[in-house]
């Protein structure tokens, strides 16, 4: 794939690679500990040709990287869309590194795995699950996903495999040219490869055996071959058997040894012992027995070695391309050919010190500095130049998840209507959970949502959009898996993770957000009562996202004070555009007729449905001010109010009781589109207040002033929404009916006036979807 | 002889405490002239309407000391129920009502409500101030809807007092907004004689500024303690004395910080005695509430003979002219220091004190008479065939 010519700035100098490295093997306390993370964590502290610079791609689901690991990488990123605009920021990737690609989940990583522009190194240990199926491929799953790991590794481009058996399996198994293939080999620590010259040529005594919790390890045979060969028994020869075993495991040892003729009491078995006991060990024995059945790479064959103790091992291909002499293997089983090994070993030293003198040509090609730099010389690409300002010319593709229309969702209807500016200017690809959306203009597709967006490198921006509705619960999780742009638009999704993640995970997310213990019974009472809601639940999102963008400034403003998080504002476009013909006077009083509102009535619109955190108490007192004070209004709540709920009971008999029954109207019933217009159109003020003031959004809010209708809201619904104040008016965030009513006499008669009209046309433009998608191009870093 | 008069005091009956609306209507019953209309006190019971009050627990009522606590508050409460129970003889049965409290009680209001429109029954009210429903951001809620019935109640009474011309002007500008209010009556001011202490002289040992009244947002107190920090930043020795509780669930940061200096003291629920000796010290008071019904600590210090740095629009002081006050147009830290600064100096002070020295302010007794001349003409218009 060419990069297209925006990708990059022209500069005419070099500069040095950057590579995103999966590390999560760092992380994971299975790997970060044990051979996998000490080879990978040795790799990367190896110098880099180019001093490249290394951005790490982790999962937030596992421990923070070790901090030893940490300290190697410029940039570190929670998904694949944020490490590759972090790797952006710092002169563009330039290749990719899967530091153990067979332990976890390919896909987290597979944006780069497909990415034909990067050089995609592997590092790869074994197919030892491939060798030993019944043990390590038992179920259908393990079978399917080691497959899939396995497809994703061919993926790569060069693969640096920790031994020669390692690469012949690489080669017979994915077919891979023995070209792409650099052997680097696995590092021994430092402390195995310190000066030897305080312990060499000092008595040695006994055997040892590295074991370990795998039962390839097959301690056993060596116990067995300990216990037959009399000599060693009547020399009284320990055998220690390292690893991590239980009192049961060293039971069944000594008994083995028993059953086989020896001494129990000679096999002894430590237990776990730090490295530095386990280095001591190494240089007391005389000779280390290596008896694995399988291995990609045998790190005791080379400690042994470094430590200048005699090493025989089983005969297998990792251990065939270590030892130098043949008769030093024995086949895995064969507890009696071991047993002659050990009869045969000189133990007064003077035969071993000419053997160990071979061995000496082994083991220094394995000191750290000289695996890794064994590593970066095939995993370092060329230095990037950059790329030329010459490419297709194609537009940027940008892959958005998003709920569409015929979902009841206005957050849908929002992307829906901003697609067609935004098709202009990127080469769009829906991605939806919604069943049956209809089409979408200037879209190239709509697909169902699944991984692909996550996976594919052909995407230059993903944004997900989301709300707080259950029409977003895949979107949010591929977000939080893969990354990318997002669009919150709620100000707060306190219902979305109460339904859809549990009240529990809800309780955790606000008690991270304000930082002290918040029980359930906390959220429960937030979600009765909305207005003493102290947090956002907005966190999460903001974490994998890469940007966020908020449509609310107060919601800005309140991320980055209460959460430390910065976010990119875009001012909330209008997404009902208005024509002006639309809002001549004929159509408005058609509208009125349809909707039976006399020509004297002064008719206030509430649009949405009826909720007690929308102040209909309030809306209901204010009639009952302007009426007393002689204005001839008329409230109607535009949105559904349920029957026979508390709420609608409890508004109704406030109506009767204040004499207004003839003066509102409710609706029980879903209101469609064209009603809705209606009342955009057929109104003379709009009321449209939250009792909360979190900095939420008011959709309908906008569409009055889209359509010059003159609204009244509280003042952080108001500071969200920012409408033209010409026809529009705050009331402070606790609500007064008295002030309510104040502000919607002082707009009665507005609406229509020549000076309004110049200001909403003003507005309509600032507001536009042509300059919303600008301005979103703009925050996707994209050129418009 | 004057017909009978319905004084309903169901909220002093159900919570008796010394202070706020509660502290006026015991003055009413105290003070209530022996010429007035005769009282039938009376308490609201949402079963049965109106109940008279005993006279024993009115006889309770009216003798208590000025000040108490609420401990005492809670056990004058029990005694009234004992003292009064509900098997009370009945009330005159179309006597007009004086409703001298503010409640928020719908229930009551409702009452009061059907009253009016089923016998056009006079119902006369005493409205304080309309800040829930004018300024509701000093109020720690989401909506002031819950108190719009008795707002509606006001406007539907067939009688309205102001405790101050302030509230009469919002009243008819904002809650009625012109619209024609003819039940807006007189403007009654309150009494300025409620501290105990006496009568104070200026002596140059004075060392302590005073501020008197609730420690709220709305009252600039944080203003007041912004303005003495920078004081005893530069040397100064004075002290500042804040006497009142705490509205709100917590105490705001710059109490907790001021409450580290040696020179400052707050006395969260001061006594007659602790405000006796807190005034025996003070060079003036400060009043820094820009938002305010009445505003009683200027004119009780004023009283004392103590002068005053107030904000220049105090309700309380409107038309009251300038003796014994620097009145501040607006209430920031420089122009309170400013007016500190004048009282520091001796000579200045001395002026200040001698001109508070002569001033005559209206009293409790005037005020209970006041409303009784005004009720007098209610019940006389009642009993008019």
């Amino acid at each position: 794939m060419k990069r297209p010519k925006w990708a990059a700035p022209s500069n005419p100098a070099p500069a040095p690679a950057v590579v995103i490295v999966d590390a999560r093997c760092l992380q994971d306390p299975d790997y970060a500990p044990r051979g996998v993370g000490r080879h990978a964590i040795t790799l990367l502290q190896g110098v880099r040709p180019g001093a490249a610079r290394l951005v790490a791609l982790t999962d937030p689901l596992l421990p923070p990287l070790t901090p030893d690991a940490t300290l190697l990488f410029e940039a570190v990123a929670t998904n694949a869309y944020a490490a590759r605009q972090a790797a952006h920021r710092l002169g563009g990737p330039a290749a990719y590194i899967a530091l153990s690609p067979m332990t976890h989940d390919p896909l987290f990583g597979a944006r780069f795995l497909g990415d034909d522009t990067l050089l995609r190194t592997a590092v790869v240990y074994d197919f030892i699950p491939l060798r030993h199926p019944e043990r390590y491929l038992a179920t259908a799953s393990a079978d399917l996903g080691y497959a899939l790991r396995l497809f994703w590794l061919s993926q790569c481009d060069r693969f640096v495999p920790i031994s020669q058996s390692a690469a012949d399996d690489l080669v017979k198994h994915l077919q891979v040219d023995r070209a792409s293939i650099r052997v680097s080999g696995a590092p021994l620590t430092d402390w195995h490869a310190e000066d030897r010259s305080a312990w060499i040529g000092k008595e040695r005594r006994g055997i040892l055996v590295v074991g370990g919790g795998d039962p390839r390890k097959n301690p056993e045979t060596v116990i067995r071959a300990h216990s037959r060969c009399k000599a060693l028994q009547l020399a009284g020869t320990m055998l220690t058997v390292a690893g991590n075993y239980g009192p049961e495991q060293v039971a069944t040892f000594k008994a083995l040894a028993l059953a086989e003729g020896g001494r129990a009491e000679l096999v002894h078995v430590p237990g776990h012992i730090p490295e530095a006991d386990l280095v001591a060990l190494y240089r007391g024995s005389a000779v280390v027995v290596c008896a694995s059945m399988d291995e990609g790479f045998s790190l005791p064959v080379i400690e042994g070695m470094a430590a200048g103790a005699l090493v025989l091992a089983s005969d297998i291909p990792a251990h065939r391309e270590l030892v130098p002499h043949a008769a030093h293997l024995f086949p895995v089983d064969d507890a009696g050919r071991l047993a002659d090994l050990l009869g045969a070993v000189d133990w007064t030293g003077a035969t071993a010190a000419g053997l160990i003198e071979a061995q000496d040509e082994v083991w220094p090609r394995f000191r750290a500095s000289h695996v890794s730099e064994r590593f970066w010389a095939f995993a370092t690409p060329a230095p990037r130049l950059p790329a030329p300002s010459l490419g297709t010319g194609a537009k940027p593709r940008i892959a958005v998840l998003s709920p569409l229309p015929p979902d009841r969702t206005g957050v849908g209807d929002y992307t829906h209507a901003t697609c067609l500016e935004l098709g202009r200017l990127a080469d769009l690809h829906m991605f939806t959970e919604t069943e049956r959306p209809g089409p979408v203009p200037g879209v190239a597709a709509v697909l169902p949502l699944t991984d692909l967006p996550g996976l594919s490198p052909h995407y230059d921006r993903t944004v997900s959009v989301l709300g707080n509705s259950r029409f977003h619960t895949a979107t949010l999780e591929h977000l939080e898996r893969y990354g990318g742009a997002s669009i919150a638009h709620d100000a707060r999704m306190l219902q979305f993770y109460f339904s859809e993640r549990g009240p529990q995970a809800t309780a955790d997310l606000a008690a991270r957000e304000l930082n002290r213990p918040v029980s359930v019974l906390e959220v429960s009472a937030w979600l009765e009562d909305e207005s003493r809601m102290e947090t956002t639940f907005l966190s999460d999102i903001a974490a994998a996202s890469t940007p966020m963008i908020v449509h609310s400034p107060v919601t800005q403003t309140m991320m980055r004070a209460n959460l430390g998080i910065e976010t990119t504002h875009l001012p909330f476009c209008i997404y009902h555009p208005f024509e002006a013909a639309t809002l001549q006077p004929a159509r408005r009083r058609a509208a009125r007729t349809k909707l039976g509102v006399a020509k004297d009535e002064v008719l206030l619109a509430t649009f949405g449905h009826v909720d007690s955190v929308k102040g209909p108490e309030d809306c209901l007192w204010a009639l009952e001010r302007l009426r007393s004070w002689g204005v001839n209004a008329s409230l109607h709540f535009v949105g559904q109010c349920v029957k026979n709920t508390e709420i609608s009971d409890s508004l109704a008999s406030l109506a009767e009781r204040l004499g207004l029954g003839n003066s509102v109207r409710f609706y029980p019933e879903y209101l469609g589109e064209d009603v809705y217009f209606d009342y955009l159109l057929a109104a003379d003020v709009a009321i449209q207040v939250r009792r909360y003031g979190l900095g939420g959004l008011s959709g309908a809010l906008l569409d009055c002033a889209g359509a010059g209708l003159p609204c009244v809201a509280n003042q952080s619904l108001f500071d969200a929404v920012s409408p033209p104040p010409a026809y529009t008016a705050a009331v402070p965030d606790v609500l007064s009916p008295v002030l309510l009513a104040e502000r919607v006499a002082d707009l009665v008669g507005v609406r229509g006036a020549r000076k309004t009209e110049a200001t909403r046309l003003a507005f309509c433009d600032e507001r536009s979807l042509a300059r919303y998608a600008k301005l979103l191009m703009a925050a996707l870093g994209l050129p418009s | 002889m004057t017909a009978p008069l319905i004084f309903d005091c169901s909220q002093l009956f159900s919570a008796p405490v010394a202070t706020g609306i509660q502290r006026v209507v015991r003055r009413l019953l105290q003070q209530w002239p022996a010429d007035g209309p005769p009282l039938h006190v009376a308490r609201f019971n949402p079963a049965v309407g109106l109940i008279r009050v005993s006279d024993e627990a009115v006889a309770l009522l009216q003798d208590m000391p000025r000040d108490y606590d609420r401990a005492t508050a809670e056990e004058l409460g029990i005694r009234l129920v004992k003292l009064s129970p509900p098997d009370q003889p009945a009330l005159p049965a179309s006597a007009p009502v004086l409703l001298p409290e503010v409640f928020y009680d719908t229930r009551r209001s409702l009452f009061y409500d059907r009253l009016l429109a089923a016998h056009s029954h006079p119902v006369a009210m005493l409205a304080y101030d309309f800040m829930p429903f004018l300024q509701p951001w000093h109020f720690e809620t989401r909506s002031v809807h819950s108190l719009m019935d008795y707002l509606r109640l006001l406007t539907m009474a067939t009688d309205l007092a102001f405790i101050s011309t302030h509230t009469r002007d919002e009243y008819t500008t904002r809650i009625v907004r012109g619209k024609a209010a003819p039940n807006a009556g007189p403007v009654l001011r309150l009494g300025s004689d409620g501290l105990t202490s006496p009568k104070q002289k200026w002596h140059p040992g004075r060392n302590s500024f005073v501020c008197l009244g609730t420690i709220e947002r709305r009252k600039n107190l944080h203003l007041v303690v912004e303005c003495f920090q920078m004081l005893w930043h530069s040397g100064h020795k004075v002290r500042l004395v804040m006497l009142g509780h705490h509205f709100g669930s917590t105490v705001p940061s710059w109490m907790v910080e001021a409450r580290e200096h040696p020179n400052f003291t707050w006395i969260e629920a001061p006594s007659d005695n602790d405000i006796a000796v807190a005034m025996q010290d003070a060079r003036a008071t400060i009043f820094a509430s820009e938002t305010e019904g009445f505003g009683l600590p200027p004119v009780e210090s004023l009283h004392i003979g103590v002068p005053v740095i107030t904000y220049a629009d105090v309700p309380s002081l409107w038309g009251l002219g300038d003796a014994g006050l620097i009145r501040l147009p607006r209430v920031t830290v420089e122009s309170l220091k400013s007016a500190v600064s004048v009282f520091l100096d001796d000579t200045k002070a001395k002026a200040f004190w001698k001109q508070a020295d002569t001033l005559k302010l209206p009293q409790w007794a005037d005020f209970a008479r006041d409303v009784a001349d005004w009720c007098r003409h209610i019940v006389d218009r009642a009993a008019t065939p």
